[in-house]
């Protein structure tokens, strides 16, 4: 059996395991956990909002990890280092996709609980600003001349990652509108025990989600770059031709 | 007031408390991940169909570059 179409099946079943596991967690969160008593039923989006916060914390990691790579391996073997500027691009995207929910979802808590939709505070500066900075990865990706645009987005990456201690440690060290951190934070800090398996399945299923949306956003790349390996092949192919 | 006022004001402006917006905000922020995360995972699979659509002539003339296991 050819290897592309194995990679299919377990994406298959990947997603499937995935989206059972998202409808559970959903189903726990909406209509099992218990109703928080001080913000009521608005409380329910902590279990959207904080899995995929902490999962837009994640992945910029990878992009990280990926672009480091890129650039130890660009001149010595280009060819595993389009494989690391794949994942890169996908993990750069991915993060997008789980910063802009973390976004949406507290700018939606907020208005329902403080009554305002953004405040600048530490936390939402720094995950606003992790989410430009991604961004303009894409944008500087997507829009800079052909040539040396994998090399300067790898290098931007690098200094984007390094946000993502500043968003993480925010609520540690100065105090704002965004509340003290739920877990970690001292003999106060957790939530309901009742609570508690409606947050974890919603952070296994969003993280099957992300793995999913990475693995298959990477497959695309490399679908991408096979293509125009093939039309650059084609083209001295042709120029060859046109010589004799 | 027509309808489209009142439903942008279902979904996003009424914070009371005590009133049915606590429900809406919630639905809000749901229906938001889902929207986000389906339309990126579409627009993933409309790309993966034009790479696709590209790359089936190179590959048909390149047959020994199927890897089989």
């Amino acid at each position: 059996m050819r290897r592309s179409r194995i990679f299919g099946l377990v994406g298959i079943v990947w997603l499937a395991l995935t989206l059972l596991a998202l409808a559970h967690a959903t189903r726990l969160a909406l209509f099992v956990a218990p109703t928080e008593e001080t913000m009521l039923d608005v409380q329910r989006i902590f279990y959207y909002h904080v899995p995929t916060s902490m999962l837009s914390l994640v992945f910029p990691y990878v992009n990280l990890v990926a672009s480091i790579f890129y650039l130890a391996w660009r001149r010595s073997e280009p060819l595993r280092a389009l494989t690391a500027d794949a994942v890169a691009i996908a993990a750069a995207e991915v993060t997008v996709v789980y910063a802009s929910i973390s976004l949406v979802t507290g700018m939606l808590w907020g208005k329902a609980a403080w009554g305002i939709w953004w405040a600048w505070d530490a936390r939402l500066t720094s995950m606003l600003l992790l989410w430009l900075l991604y961004v303009s990865y894409l944008m500087l990706r997507k829009l800079s001349s052909p040539g040396q645009t994998q090399t300067l987005a790898a290098a931007l990456s690098v200094f984007a990652a390094i946000d993502v201690p500043i968003v993480f440690l925010s609520i540690r060290m100065w105090r704002g509108q965004h509340p003290a951190p739920v877990f970690g934070a001292g003999p106060d800090s957790g939530i309901n025990p009742a609570m508690m398996p409606a947050f974890v399945w919603n952070v296994l299923g969003w993280v099957m989600w992300g793995v999913f949306l990475l693995a298959f956003r990477y497959a695309l790349e490399r679908r991408r770059q096979e293509t125009e390996q093939e039309s650059a092949l084609k083209a001295i192919e042709d120029s060859l031709e046109i010589a004799q | 007031m027509n309808d489209s006022y009142y439903f942008h004001r279902w979904i996003f402006l009424n914070a009371n408390r005590d009133g049915p917006m606590q429900a809406h905000h919630l639905l809000a922020a749901y229906a938001a991940v889902w929207l986000i995360q389906g339309g990126y995972a579409a627009w993933v699979v409309y790309q993966w169909w034009c790479a696709g659509k590209l790359l089936r002539p190179a590959l048909s003339l390149n047959s020994d570059s199927d890897e089989d296991l």
